[in-house]
C-alpha cells in the first residue's frame, strides 16, 4: 500500500470512527431523552373516556388491537374513590340484556370477564339490590378495549373507569402504533412537562 | 350528589357499621327467595288480618285510628294537586290562578323553605296542606311530613324507624291524598296509610313480603294511585297490580303476574279506552293494560327495556300511549284497541333508536296539543317538542339544557328544572318554539329531579337538601279561561 493510500485509509477510518463515535453519542442521548418520555392517554380527548358519548357500538378498540404487546400495555383502571358502587353497573352488566327473575341483567359486558364484582360496606342480603359492589378490574385479563369505559359515564356511570398505559408493560417505542391509529390523537408523548389533566370535562363535581 | 359525596356517605356507612350498628337485616326488608318462611325478618309482628297466610305473616298492620273516626275525604278543587303528576296525573296545572309571565332578576319571591333529606320525592298538595316523603339520615327514620302551604311550618310528621342508605339518594315516591288519607310507599316499598289530619297509623302492608316482590335497584319510586274510592299500587311478584280498600288496606282485587314480573319504577296510569276504565303499567318487558272493575289483565304490549323503567305510559287520546325509558332503549307509541270483545296492542310509531331518537330516563313527558313535550336525555337532557311519530319538531337547542330536571305545565307554560344546576326556567308553551320567559337560580345541583308542583299560584321546587315554595301568582292580573289542554 503506497503511503498516499495509508493516508487516504487512516483519513477515512478516523472520520468514519468519529462519526460513529459521534452518532453512537447522539444515540444514546436520545435513548436517555426517550426514556425519560411517556405515552399517556388524554382522558378529555379519548372517545371512550370522555364524557357525552355514550353507546358502546361506538367503542374505539385501537388500544386493544394497535400495541405491539400481544396483550396491550393499555388496561381499564376503576377509580374507587370515584366509583357509585351500583348494584347494576353499566360497565360490569350488559344492560341491553334481559332482566332476570333477580331484577339484574342476565348478561356482563365485559368480553374477557375481566371485572369482578364484589358486595362491601353494610351488606343487607334481604335488599340485594341495593347493596354496594366493589369493581374491580383483573389486569391480567384485561387489553384495554374500553367498552367498560365507554358505558362508565355520566349519568348511567360516573366516569370512574377510565383507560391508562401501564408503564411498566409499555415498551415506548419511538413510532407507537396505538398512538398512530388513535382516530382522536388522544394518545400522547409525555416528557418531562405535566402529564394532561385527569379531570373530565363535564363530571359530576 | 357527586361522586365524592356518595364514597363518603358509603364510608360513613362502613364507618357506621363498624362501630356497631345491628347487623341484623332491616324490619322492612323482605324475605329472601331461599329464606325459611317460618323465620321472620326483622321484628315480630303479629298478623293483623285475615288474609295474611304463613308466606304474608307480619306483613299487613292496622294502625291505631278506630273505624268510627276514620277521615273523610275531602271534595278536591282545581287548586289541589293530590297526587304525582296532579289530579288527572297528567303533569298540567288547571288553577284558575293566573300565573306572572317574568319573574324579577332573583326569580318569584320565595315564601319558605324547608330543609329535607336527599331524594326526588315531589309532594302532594290538598288545601293548605303539603304532604311529602323525606328520610332522616341522622335518625335513620323514614316520614310522611305535613307542611301548611302558607308558612312551610309543619303540622305533623308520621316517622318509621327504618335503615336506608343513600343509593343515588333516598327518597323517590309523592304521596297520595284524597284529603282523609294520606298514601306513601317508602323506598323500602312499604305501604303507609295515615291519617290527613294528624299523621297517624291507618294500616300498612310490607309489599315485598305480601307478595314475594324483590325491593327495585335504586329503591321504590311508584307513586301510589287513588281511582275510584279505590288504592291502585303495583307490586311484582304473586300479583302485578292490586286494588285496596283504602280504609282497611283489605284486597279488592289482584292482577295475576304468572310472569313474575318485578315491580318497576313506573306509575300506574289510569286511563279510559272505548269506554272502559284500565290501568296501564310499564314494567321492563312492556305494557299491560288491566280492567279497573276487576283487575283482569286485558291487553298486553311487549317492549324491550333496560336496567329500569322509571317514567308512567303517557295517554295521547283515542287508546294511544307513549312508552319510554332512558338506559339505551327505544321509545315507541302503541295503539289499544278492542275488536268483537278482545283488546289488542300494537306499535303505531317506534321513535328512531336512541342515542340519536329521544327518550326520557326519569320523568313522564307532558301531551299538550297534540305534541309531546318533556327533556331528552341524550345532548344533556334539551327540552324537545316532538310530534307522535318521534320526530323533533324543535328542541332548545345551544340556548338551555335540563339534564334531567323536572316540569309541569300550568298556565300555558312549562316550568322546568335544570337537573345539574338547579336553574328554575320558563317556556312559553305555544310560542311553537324554544322561547324561554325567564329563568332563577333557586335551588342547587346536582340531580335536582323532583317535578315542580304548582298549586294556588305557589310553586314548590325541591333539591337534594330544600324544599322551596315560591309565589309565580300574577297578581292582579285577571282571571283566566280554564288553560287546560286541548287534547
Amino acid at each position: 500500500m503506497s503511503e498516499s493510500c495509508r493516508r487516504d485509509f487512516l483519513s477515512h477510518s478516523g472520520r468514519a470512527a468519529c462519526a460513529i463515535a459521534i452518532g453512537g453519542v447522539g444515540v444514546e442521548l436520545g435513548r436517555r431523552a426517550c426514556a425519560q418520555d411517556a405515552w399517556t392517554i388524554e382522558a378529555n380527548r379519548c372517545v371512550n373516556i370522555r364524557l357525552g358519548v355514550t353507546g358502546a357500538s361506538n367503542v374505539c378498540e385501537s388500544c386493544a388491537t394497535s400495541c405491539v404487546l400481544p396483550l396491550s400495555a393499555v388496561r381499564a383502571v376503576n377509580d374507587h374513590s370515584q366509583c357509585g358502587r351500583c348494584c347494576i353497573c353499566p360497565a360490569y352488566f350488559d344492560v341491553l340484556s334481559p332482566v332476570g327473575p333477580d331484577g339484574l341483567p342476565t348478561k356482563k359486558l365485559c368480553p374477557r370477564d375481566a371485572i369482578t364484582r364484589t358486595a362491601i360496606g353494610e351488606v343487607d342480603p334481604y335488599d340485594p339490590l341495593n347493596n354496594f359492589y366493589e369493581y374491580a378490574i383483573d389486569e391480567e385479563k384485561c387489553n384495554g378495549c374500553g367498552r367498560c369505559v365507554m358505558e362508565c359515564k355520566d349519568p348511567a356511570g360516573l366516569g370512574s373507569i377510565r383507560l391508562e398505559v401501564r408503564h411498566d408493560l409499555c415498551l415506548r417505542c419511538n413510532r407507537c402504533t396505538i398512538a398512530s391509529n388513535c382516530p382522536e390523537d388522544a394518545y400522547r408523548r409525555v416528557g418531562p412537562e405535566p402529564p394532561p389533566a385527569s379531570k373530565l370535562e363535564g363530571a359530576h363535581g | 350528589m357527586t361522586a365524592k359525596q356518595v364514597a363518603v356517605l358509603g364510608f360513613s356507612i362502613l364507618v357506621g357499621g363498624t362501630l356497631g350498628c345491628s347487623p341484623e337485616p332491616a324490619a322492612d326488608s323482605p324475605r329472601p327467595a331461599n329464606a325459611s318462611p317460618d323465620k321472620g325478618v326483622g321484628p315480630v309482628e303479629p298478623p293483623q288480618t285475615a288474609d295474611s297466610g304463613p308466606r304474608q305473616s307480619g306483613a299487613r298492620q292496622r294502625g291505631v285510628v278506630a273505624t268510627a273516626d276514620l277521615p273523610k275525604p275531602d271534595t278536591l278543587s282545581e287548586d289541589d294537586w293530590p297526587q304525582f303528576r296532579g289530579a288527572k296525573r297528567d303533569g298540567v296545572v288547571r288553577s284558575s290562578v293566573r300565573l306572572a309571565r317574568s319573574w324579577p332578576a332573583d326569580g318569584p319571591p320565595k315564601l319558605w323553605e324547608v330543609a329535607v333529606g336527599q331524594g326526588y320525592s315531589a309532594p302532594s298538595v290538598v288545601g293548605d296542606r303539603v304532604f311529602l316523603n323525606d328520610y332522616d339520615e341522622e335518625q335513620s327514620e323514614w316520614m310522611v311530613r305535613c307542611l301548611s302551604l302558607e308558612s312551610g311550618a309543619e303540622q305533623w310528621a308520621y316517622k318509621v324507624p327504618k335503615r336506608i342508605r343513600p343509593n343515588h339518594a333516598i327518597t323517590r315516591s309523592a304521596p297520595a291524598t284524597d284529603g282523609g288519607f294520606v298514601f306513601s310507599i317508602d323506598p323500602k316499598c312499604e305501604l303507609h296509610c295515615v291519617d290527613a289530619r294528624n299523621g297517624k297509623l291507618i294500616w300498612k302492608v310490607r309489599l315485598p313480603q305480601a307478595y314475594d316482590s324483590p325491593i327495585p335497584a335504586w329503591y321504590s319510586g311508584q307513586c301510589p294511585l287513588i281511582d275510584d274510592g279505590k288504592l291502585i299500587v303495583a307490586v311484582g311478584g304473586r300479583a302485578l297490580l292490586v286494588a285496596l280498600d283504602k280504609a282497611t288496606g283489605d284486597t279488592i282485587w289482584e292482577t295475576p303476574n304468572p310472569d313474575a314480573i318485578p315491580v318497576s319504577h313506573s306509575s300506574v296510569m289510569p286511563i279510559e279506552i272505548d269506554g272502559q276504565r284500565q290501568y296501564a303499567y310499564l314494567t321492563l318487558q312492556g305494557l299491560v293494560g288491566v280492567s279497573a272493575e276487576t283487575g283482569e289483565q286485558l291487553w298486553s304490549f311487549p317492549w324491550k327495556f333496560n336496567t329500569a323503567v322509571a317514567p308512567s305510559p303517557l295517554p295521547l287520546g283515542e287508546g294511544r300511549l307513549l312508552l319510554t325509558s332512558g338506559y339505551h332503549a327505544q321509545s315507541v307509541v302503541c295503539q289499544v284497541t278492542r275488536v268483537d270483545g278482545q283488546w289488542s296492542a300494537a306499535e303505531v310509531a317506534a321513535f328512531p333508536p336512541p342515542p340519536r331518537g329521544w327518550n326520557s330516563e326519569v320523568h313522564t313527558p307532558i301531551y299538550y296539543q297534540g305534541h309531546v313535550y318533556g327533556v331528552g336525555k341524550s345532548k344533556r337532557g334539551m327540552w324537545t317538542c316532538l310530534d307522535l311519530d318521534g320526530s323533533e319538531l324543535w328542541t332548545s337547542g345551544r340556548e338551555a339544557s335540563f339534564g334531567m330536571g323536572g316540569y309541569v305545565l300550568a298556565d300555558s307554560m312549562f316550568i322546568a328544572l335544570d337537573g345539574k344546576s338547579g336553574a328554575l326556567r320558563l317556556i312559553d308553551a305555544g310560542a311553537g318554539e324554544y322561547r324561554q320567559l325567564a329563568e332563577a337560580e333557586i335551588l342547587s345541583g346536582p340531580d335536582v329531579w323532583a317535578p315542580p308542583v304548582v298549586s294556588a299560584g305557589k310553586l314548590l321546587v325541591r333539591d337534594l337538601g330544600r324544599l322551596v315554595c315560591l309565589d309565580v301568582e300574577a297578581h292582579g292580573e285577571p282571571l283566566a279561561a280554564s288553560p287546560g289542554p286541548k287534547n
